[in-house]
Formats: structure tokens, sequence, C-alpha cells
């Protein structure tokens, strides 16, 4: 009798919930993952972005988890294996979209990118690049990140009259004036063993080999590790080591070390990613701050690349199941342009994260200096991949390993690539 | 007891529950990471069985092997330096020297701090571009160019971890002796006194022998000790420049979680135990044969 009328009751709450939304719009049920969960400096604005979007879109019902950065991937791809997937949810750029691909695990917004054309255009291409497989988009990146980028101190190089090298020789002539008056040229912290290949050598060697030779070299179609031009890249990053460019505990110290060289005004540049933005705001003095200025690596004679480009990868977007209904499909396209349309990328800079657009303006008043600099940055340049994103962890490892090596001398640039060619099978 | 030792059952269910216990987290799960050792196997995948691949692999690895070296000169380091250290630090301060207090408390002290402070501490003392060693070598008339790179050169660098690490564990040595030297009866040592020994002969020939099943049993903790070594190093240089300073551990643990080959750290796990084991029975034959001498 008692389940009877909860069913009665239940069918009429049914009825009555129907009736409301049938108003202006049924009711669209989808479940969301992310990890935008706390420390993620993300989380604050997911959490802003998310209740505007519920408020603009009452008629859609989301059921968000949040799930912490460390065990996500992991539970995705048990999910996923288990066919379980929520219909939204976060993925990561490059290998981990494609994987779920070629699984047909995700749906395309391609039909989105065609009918909302200024949104589309907006982007820096990387952003939808790296979500793409096959000439299929599946994801939008929210914001990017820049991994090679050149910091540099202007009143040291003002008050030692050294041009900010925008060439390789004059890059030489700035570390021999550096070095001669006992400054760090270029600050390095490569304990890690990845600094050197994100922000360095991904950049440096595109100069020198052009953008298709990586992917070419990695699917093992008309070019090899063991190239000229790949062994001519590695040679420049020991020209520099040997010139003196970085600091002599380079490999020894890590990021945070480095960055103290820089604040400290003992060192002239500085190479890094977009990352270390939030440190250098909260923690650089006040004039280093005013003194620092962001530019590209310089060219490289005879280098096939265009010297205009900087290493970086899109970061993550949310992309949708394939097993989603249409009604769903679309409530999740919408929340896809809702993260990364204009009005959200004003919002990046609060949180310091990069913008993935390049028609967005923030207002100078409201940011950080450096922030606009990094911005402007991002409008000029366009992006090349990253070697560690591109690669498999095991060639990445030997990468990350292999720099390390050449610069103190221990291995040959030949060998290292000999090393990689002989993973690519 | 009598009841106990008539009814061997009832030892049984007392021994039961821990038993188990010790089995499901350490017995199954070691095993378990030995027979993943002949598996290709990144953690997420489905195990594929691959035979030895894996120890081929290990054994044609020059990274191994530089591992495997750089262990020994840890291992060799922590028998020979800290061992006669502790040793000698703990002869000293047996007695009612002046001040012998403070200096056990100064000797154990790094015993007491983290290994994650030691290395930070020895990182920045030994920075080869502003750290004070070098400093003070500086104020010699040396150019810093010429001053050691204690921690960026791939020769010297596992030299000096190998010397922070004897800087560790000396405290510990010295106060495991230090118990085994308050074992001996004063009036062993009055007699000797009284005969004419000299405090040397004293040391030599009675409170060497009589400290020796000590020394054994710290030798065997001291190569057990720094064959998984792995904290330290993980801290000062994290196997690098260029894994000049890889041991075993961090080279298990760089391949497992880095590079995301659990099949092939599992069978470097196989090999280190293996090695560990094969050192301690060679250790504990030398040692003991001279205790019957």
């Amino acid at each position: 009798m008692k389940i009877r009328m909860l069913t009665v009751a239940l069918g009429a709450l049914v009825l009555w919930g129907g009736a409301v939304s049938a108003q202006n719009a049924p009711t669209v049920k989808f479940s969301l993952w992310h990890s935008f969960v706390g420390a993620d400096q993300r989380a604050p604005f997911m959490e802003q972005r998310m209740a505007q979007f519920k408020a603009k879109y009452p008629q859609y019902e989301i059921d968000e988890q949040k799930i912490p950065r460390d065990q996500y991937q992991t539970k995705l791809k048990t999910m996923a294996a288990a066919g379980e997937l929520p219909d939204a949810f976060l993925q990561w750029p490059n290998a981990p979209t494609k994987e779920f691909v070629a699984a047909n695990l995700l749906a395309d917004i391609n039909d989105t990118l065609a009918k909302n054309k200024s949104w589309a255009a907006s982007f820096v291409p990387r952003a939808l690049e790296n979500f793409t497989v096959n000439g299929k988009t599946y994801g939008a990146g929210l914001g990017i990140s820049v991994t090679s980028i050149l910091f540099y101190n202007k009143a040291l190089f003002d008050q030692n009259k050294v041009k900010v090298p925008t060439t390789w020789d004059e890059l030489k002539t700035a570390i021999k004036v550096f070095s001669a008056k006992g400054i760090i040229p270029i600050a390095l912290g490569n304990k890690a063993k990845w600094p050197v290949q994100s922000s360095i050598m991904s950049s440096l060697g595109n100069r020198v080999t052009g953008s298709d030779w990586l992917d070419n070299a990695l699917a093992g179609k008309g070019a090899k590790f063991t190239d000229k031009v790949f062994i001519d890249a590695l040679d420049k990053l020991k020209e520099l080591v040997d010139l003196g460019a970085f600091n002599r505990d380079a490999n020894s110290i890590d990021e945070v070390q480095m960055r103290a060289y820089y604040y400290k005004g003992q060192a002239a540049m500085t190479i890094d990613g977009s990352w270390i933005l939030p440190d250098m705001i909260a923690n650089a003095p006040a004039d280093i701050k005013a003194n620092t200025y962001l530019t590209v690596l310089p060219s490289i004679p005879g280098g096939k690349g265009d010297p205009q480009t900087m290493s970086g990868v899109s970061s993550t977007s949310i992309v949708m199941n394939a097993k989603a209904t249409p009604e769903q499909k679309k409530a999740i396209a919408d929340l896809i342009m809702f993260l990364t349309d204009s009005d959200a990328q004003l919002m990046y800079p609060a949180y310091n994260i990069p913008v993935s657009s390049k028609t967005v303006t923030p207002d100078p008043a409201k940011v950080d200096p450096l922030y606009t600099k990094l911005v402007e940055l991002i409008k000029a340049h366009p992006l090349t991949a990253v070697y560690d994103g591109s690669m498999n962890s095991e060639q990445a490892d030997i990468v990350n390993s292999g720099l390390q090596a050449v610069m103190v001398g221990v291995m040959k640039p030949a060998d290292l690539a000999a090393k990689l060619q002989a993973t690519i099978k | 007891m009598e009841l106990l030792r008539r009814n061997p059952r009832t030892i049984l269910w007392g021994l039961l529950p821990a038993l188990l216990l010790y089995v499901l987290f350490v017995i199954w799960p070691i095993l378990r990471s030995f027979w993943y050792g002949f598996f290709d196997w990144n953690g997420l995948s489905q195990p594929v069985f691959s035979g030895m691949n894996n120890f081929v692999e290990i054994f044609s690895d020059p990274i191994f092997w530089l591992s495997l070296k750089n262990n020994l000169w840890v291992v060799l380091a922590s028998v020979f330096f800290q061992i006669p250290l502790g040793l000698l630090a703990a002869v000293l301060l047996n007695g009612q020297v002046k001040g012998s207090k403070f200096f056990r408390t100064a000797f154990f002290i790094p015993m007491v701090l983290s290994t994650v402070v030691v290395g930070l501490l020895w990182s920045t003392m030994l920075n080869s571009q502003a750290g004070p060693v070098n400093a003070l070598i500086m104020l010699f008339g040396v150019g810093l160019n010429q001053t050691p790179d204690w921690l960026g050169n791939p020769n010297l660098a596992i030299f000096t971890l190998c010397g922070v690490i004897v800087w560790q564990f000396v405290g510990l040595y010295m106060i495991i002796f230090l118990a085994a030297l308050q074992g001996i009866p004063d009036e062993l040592l009055e007699a000797a006194a009284i005969d004419g020994a000299t405090p040397f002969d004293q040391m030599v020939r009675i409170q060497l022998p009589m400290v020796w099943p000590t020394v054994i049993a710290s030798v065997v903790l001291c190569i057990s000790g720094s064959m998984r070594s792995f904290d330290l190093i993980f801290v000062m240089t994290q196997g690098g420049p260029a894994n000049a300073t890889e041991v075993m551990a961090t080279y298990m643990y760089n391949k497992t979680f880095a590079v995301s080959q659990y099949g092939y750290g599992s069978a470097v796990s196989l090999v280190i135990s293996v090695i560990s084991f094969g050192l301690i029975l060679v250790s504990r034959f030398g040692l003991s044969r001279k205790e019957e001498e």
C-alpha cells in the first residue's frame, strides 16, 4: 500500500516537473566529470562559470562530478574500459584524445564549429588542433600552455648596452657580454630533466628542423631522428652550454631556485613556460617585474622553422561521449562554447590562465602587466609542438635524460639521436 | 606452556591473524611483483606475458649497469666508512671524555633529520654557483669555474652523494656500537689497564672482538640499507645529471612510474632482491669465517 502511494506521488511529481519545464524547453540531463577541484587554478573559474551556465540554461540538469587530478585520468580510463563514461568529461590533448578517438568513444564538434564561425575563428590554432584527429575536432582548449618563453630583464640589457637577441649571433654576443660581467646569461634549473626539453629544445629544435620534421620522424615517414637537422639542433644546445649560457649548477637545481637567480637580478634571461607567471607575479620584486619582457627564442641561421613560433600545447577541454543523445550533444556543445567564448576568456586573467583566444583583450587596468604581455605574445606568435607532448613516455624519458647527458658532455648528439631512432618501429 | 606444546593448533590459531595480514599485504604483493616481472605491462592495459624479455633488456641496458656500479659505490662507502667511523666515534665517546654527551648528540642529529631536509641542506651547501662550500674554497684564491661542481659533474656527483650518505648514517652506527660497548664489563678493561695495555691495545684486543657480532649485524644492515638507498639521491639529484647518480632503486622508480613500464620495473625489483641477497650472503660468509679464526 505504502509503495503504491509513493509511486503515485512520484508519478505526480514527474508530471508536474515535466509540465513546468515544458513551459520553456524540455529538460536535458547530462553527467559531467572534470578535475577542476582543490588547488587547481581552474577550480574557482569553473565554479563561477558553471553557476553562470546553469543560470543561462535552466533547462539543463547537470550531474557534475569533480575528481582530483591525480586520480582523474586513471578513473577515466577504467570507466572507458567498462563502457561507463559520463556524457561529458574533461580530456587531455594529443595522445589521450587520439587514444579515445581510436576506441570510438568521442563525438566530434565539427558541426558546432561550422555553425559558430566567429567562436571557431577566435582560437589560437593549437587549442583546436591538439584535439583534432583525422580532420575531426573533439574539443576546444580551456586556455593554453606556452612552454618556451624567453623572459628578459630589460634593465640589465640596457645597463650593459646589449641588444635583446633576435638572432643566434646576437644571443651569443649577449651571453659573452653578460658572463664577462659575472651575470648569469640564462638562468636554468634542469634537475627535473624535462625543463630543457620542454622549454628550450622544443623551440630550438623547431627553429632548426621545421614543424613537419618531428611528426614525420615520430611516424617513421620521411624523416629520422638521426637526420642531420636534429643533430644540428642538439649541437646548438651544446654550443650554448659551452659558451657558458647557463648557471653552472643548471642540472642540479630545480625551477624554484632557477627563478631565484632571475628574481634577484643575478640572471639577465630565463627560458620558461607560461606556468611561471603566477609565481613571478606574486614573488618577483617590483623592479624586476617592471623590467621583465617576454619574447620568443632567436632565429637560427639556415634553420627550416619559422623563427616567430614558440612551442606550446592546448590545455584540457570538455569532450562529449559518442553515446550521448542528440539533445545531450547540443547541451554539451553549449557548455564547451560557454567555457571558451570571449566572456569566459576574459575571466581567465583573474586566475592567471593563459588565454586560448587570439581576439580577446583583457582590460590592462584590471590584470597584471606581465599577464597582458603574455596575451600579446600569444596573439603574435603561433604555437608549435612540444617534444614530450608528441612523444610517448619512453621517448620523452630518453630525450629528457639524453639532453642532460649531451649538456654535461657524457653523450654525443649522434648517440642520443640513434637511441631515439631505435624507439621508432 | 605445556598445554600449548601439546596443542600446536592453538599456536597456529594465535599466529593466524598476524600471518594473514602479513601474507596479504607483504608477501603476496612481493610475489605478485616478481610475477609481473615476466610481463609487458604499462599499469593500465592487460599484462602480456613476455618471458625473459624484461631481464634480457635490463642486462643489456647500460644505464642499469651504471646504476649497479653506483649502487656498489654506495655500499662500499657505507661499509668502509660508516662502520669504521661509527665504531671510532663510539670508542672515543664511550669513556667519560669531556663533552662526550655533546658530541654524541651532534653525531646523531643527522639521523633525526628527515632525509629531505638532509638532501636540501647539502644541495644548498654544495651548490656550484652560490654554495658556501665552494665560497670557502674560493677564499683560497680558486676561481668559480675551477671549483668542483659537486653535484653537476657526472664523474664526481656519485662520490659527493656517498659522502653525504656516510655523514647521515655515521650517527646510527655510533649509537649501535655505543650500546654494544656499554655491555663490556668495566673490570675487564681495568684489569687490562693494570696489566699495562694501552688504550689502543684495549680497543683492538678487547673492545673490537667483543663487539664483533654487532659489527657483523651492522654490515648486513648497512648493505641492505644502501642497496635500497633512494630518498637522499632522489632529493639531491633525481639520478642526474645524465643518469650519473642513478642507483638501482631510482632506476626502478623511474622505469616504473615515469615511463609507466610496470612489468619492467617489477623485473628490476626482482634483480635488486637477488643481488642484495647475494651480497649479504657473501658478507656474512666472509665475516663469520673471520670470527671462527
